[in-house]
């Protein structure tokens, strides 16, 4: 038995295991699930066009191609598609990166194609597009790698050092000074790339707060791990009593290591709020000229401005453009977060990344697809994802105050012992630094929050920014985008109203039968109708459907399709007539979260005040809002009237938080000062999003509200006792009362104590 | 007590070997993706080459 991640990969390995069913996926021609996408008989991959852009030849007739894999959940899904690779013929290498989802190939160019391999992984139910390096990515990579091997090192010289220290500590006193100054010296060999190397990060840090004019809290780890091996260096030099390359070593090993896993769960959380391409397409249809019949299929990078464009209907729109000729109905939900299409005909524009329902649309590219907007925007993030500073930690203002405290005590301590000689001064000054060291109270803030991080993770809570936990209980407004976030974005039937001769059953029946096939959201909303048999079905574009069922003539569609009024103006009504009369009216509206109401509620119980901020115009809004019983409510709002709704109140001193969905909200999510995205929110939103729910409940917000608050207390216990013990013990070291190794001691005990506190985050309650 | 003089050079030397070679496997790509390579070993390569008797057996 193994273990799977979700069901779908589960499903697919049994699948495969049974034996006889393997030959379904080699010999069927169209997979099953996916009828979006329908496979040419000739893979997209396989045109000079991408193989050009795909495939590195090799002199001895080898290729090597690098794809993206969209779809990937675990190690079993990486599993399955090596070892199904691997049995094709051809194949020489497979291998699938789940850090940056992609796929790396290398084959024999006379057994298969790019193509033909691309369709095997296809077959299995991923997504297979081409592999556009992506800057954040790299830069991921890059910071792990360094950070590994800074960590290594620091990890071999740890245990060298302290093997050595071992033998000094044991040897203290009686001990042959020639092999005394042997052992102190191979300890400073092994310490040196520790204290300059592997700790660089850390007086990278502390100077770059400095030249800002803050004391970060790497400014007394810098100063502890250069003191002590300055202090040690000269100690070797001057043949005095104590050296403390061990302390050294260990201290930066541990500090490095526990920033290297909260680097990890860090990138591990962007990464999954990145999805990658997903909503540009990479193939597109080119026509060589407005009347040209046969489309090339090319990939969508190569579209110049002014390229003829055929976009078929279920498909997303690959560049910016004008529509030259067709009429259909556009789902503009990656954008605006808005389900219900709008209409566009020839001269209007249409944006990259929106799906084309109905019609087949040529356009004219008005620009190629990395200058298109949704791609700029992309970008643009991205930068600022990439390029955010190092996170300012809670205790920096008291840090920096300890720091100066310090270094007074120390040289307090040194010009307090200077008339007993350099060697009692030399050794009572370092016991301070090294008592003092503050270990214990750099570490209490990090592993508070990377401990609640990981908590909040395993329940459906990503947090991208570290300052989510900090921020997160002194909120006093929250803000809510509707559609999608307080409602499910999805429209249901929630009224019916009967004219005619036919019952409500009827009526449904009908209508779902004409809205059989179709994609459109309005049709979604008839899908728990069986459907039966209609003919001559005709979608008008934006207007509604038309068709006979049991030989009679239906229209189904707007009040002015069906040429009646509306029963009100408060709902978003769907008609169906026969050729004489309305026979029904429906009423479609987003259904409300399960856990909204309660949401709400808990909310205003801990004293935050709501609001809904919404960019549709309708009555609905402020319908849902006296429900809900929030405090305010704007309807209509533009991306721009949202933003200014929130620094409105950021003006006059309210921390607001917002969550939202849509790419509408993206602005607003990055001026909130702490803001969530929904699990089924559009790419850029969830770039641009503090914390990212992976399950569509509100309810999770309320549980990172929680977490924060006892992450704040745990931050808290930890830095007092931390700062307590530092500076109780300082009095006994200035007096010299404390060996090194009591004080290595101490040292560890009490970071040891601030790890258990912490971990205590990880249970959930 | 004198063959200290040689076996710390010799440690030296191995713990240097040591670090030159995890330097050389981490910027190599080896340890770009630990949540993968942590669990290849619960899956068994029961991968096998698909041969032309595959195909006729199952037709």
């Amino acid at each position: 038995m193994r273990w799977f991640c979700c069901p779908a990969c589960r499903s697919v390995a049994e699948i495969i295991h049974q034996s006889g069913l393997e030959d379904y996926y080699r010999l069927r021609e169209t997979p099953g699930n996916r009828p979006d996408s329908p496979t040419p008989d000739k893979h997209p991959f396989d045109n000079p066009a991408f193989q050009r852009q795909l495939v590195q030849q090799e002199p001895d007739g080898q290729c090597s191609a690098r794809f993206a894999i969209e779809g990937l959940h675990c190690a079993a899904c990486a599993w399955l598609i090596e070892s199904r690779l691997n049995t094709l013929p051809g194949i020489k290498t497979a291998t699938v990166s789940l850090a940056d989802q992609s796929l790396v190939l290398h084959w024999d160019a006379a057994l298969q194609t790019a193509g033909s391999i691309a369709h095997g992984v296809e077959q299995l139910g991923y997504g297979v597009s081409p592999w556009h390096p992506e800057a954040l990515l790299a830069l991921q990579q890059r910071e792990n790698r360094s950070s590994l091997q800074r960590l290594g090192i620091a990890g071999l010289a740890m245990m060298q050092t302290g093997m050595l220290a071992a033998a000094l500590y044991a040897g203290d006193g009686d001990m042959d000074p020639e092999w005394r100054e042997l052992f102190r010296w191979v300890s400073l060999l092994f310490t040196f790339p520790v204290a300059t190397w592997s700790a660089w990060p850390f007086y990278r840090n502390a100077i770059n707060g400095l030249r800002q004019g803050a004391a970060t809290m790497d400014l007394p780890v810098a100063l502890a791990i250069a003191g002590a091996f300055v202090a040690s260096v000269i100690g070797t030099l001057a043949h005095s009593t104590h050296v403390y390359f061990d302390s050294v070593a260990m201290f930066t090993f541990l500090l490095l290591a526990g920033r290297h896993l909260e680097m990890r769960l860090r990138h591990r959380n962007r990464q999954q709020s990145l999805v990658r391409s997903g909503s540009l397409p990479w193939q597109a249809h080119r026509l060589a000229h407005i009347d040209s019949t046969q489309a090339d299929s090319v990939p969508a990078l190569s579209l110049q401005a002014g390229d003829m464009v055929q976009v078929l209907p279920g498909e997303a729109i690959p560049v910016d453009g004008i529509i030259l000729r067709g009429q259909s109905s556009i789902s503009e939900a990656v954008l605006t977060g808005e389900s219900i299409p709008v209409d566009r005909g020839p001269g209007d524009t249409v944006l990259a990344g929106t799906i084309n329902h109905e019609q087949i649309l040529t356009l004219r590219a008005s620009s190629s697809q990395q200058q298109s907007r949704v791609a700029l925007m992309q970008q643009h993030l991205q930068h600022a994802l990439s390029a955010k500073p190092a996170t300012v930690q809670l205790a920096d203002r008291l840090s920096s105050t300890f720091v100066l405290f310090v270094l007074a005590c120390a040289m307090a301590t040194a010009t307090f012992w200077w008339p007993s000689g350099i060697d009692q001064t030399m050794a009572t000054t370092l016991a301070v630094l090294v008592a003092s060291c503050p270990c214990a109270l750099s570490l209490a803030t990090p592993t508070a929050l990377t401990a609640a991080t990981y908590a909040l993770a395993q329940q459906g809570v990503l947090i991208t920014r570290a300052h989510v936990l900090e921020t997160l209980p002194r909120i006093q407004r929250a803000l809510f985008d509707k559609t999608g976030t307080l409602t499910e974005g999805r429209l249901i039937i929630t009224d019916t109203r009967i004219h005619g001769t036919l019952n409500e059953g009827e009526c449904l029946q009908i209508a779902a039968s004409l809205e059989q096939g179709s994609n459109h959201p309005i049709a979604h909303a008839f899908q728990s109708t069986t459907p039966i048999s209609a003919s001559d079905v005709q979608q008008h574009s934006g207007m509604g459907v038309s068709g006979r069922v049991h030989g009679i003539a239906y229209r189904l569609g707007q009040p002015a399709f069906i040429q009646a009024n509306a029963p009100d103006e408060q709902a978003h009504w769907i008609g169906l007539a026969d050729s004489q009369q309305v026979l029904a009216w429906f009423s479609l509206q987003d259904r409300l979260r399960d856990d909204a109401a309660k949401t709400i509620a808990s909310l205003k119980t801990l004293g935050i005040s709501t609001g809904l901020l919404t960019g549709d115009r309708s009555a609905y809004g402020t319908q849902l809002a006296r429900q809900l019983q929030m405090d305010s409510v704007q309807t209509g709002a533009s991306p721009e009237d949202k933003q200014r709704a929130i620094i409105d109140e950021q003006t006059q001193g309210t921390r607001v938080m917002m969550v939202g969905d849509g790419v509408n909200d993206a602005a607003v999510l990055s001026t909130a000062d702490v803001s969530f995205a929904m699990a089924g929110a559009t790419p850029l939103a969830r770039l641009q999003s503090d914390a990212l729910l992976m399950k569509d409940s509100l309810g999770l917000i309320l549980l990172a509200h929680r977490t924060a608050l006892r992450t704040r207390r745990v931050i808290r216990q930890n830095l007092i006792w931390a700062a307590a013990y530092n500076i109780s013990v300082i009095p006994f070291a200035a007096m010299g009362w404390v060996p090194p190794w009591l004080a290595a001691i101490g040292m560890s005990a009490s970071s040891l104590l601030v790890m258990l506190n912490a971990m205590r985050l990880t249970r959930v309650h | 007590m004198e063959s200290l003089y040689f076996l710390i050079p010799i440690g030296i030397v191995l713990i240097a070997a040591a670090a030159g070679i995890l330097l050389w496997a981490v910027r190599s790509g080896q340890y770009d993706d630990l949540d993968r390579e942590a669990s290849r070993i619960l899956f068994e390569e029961d991968a096998r080459p698909q041969t032309p008797d595959d195909e006729n057996s199952h037709e």
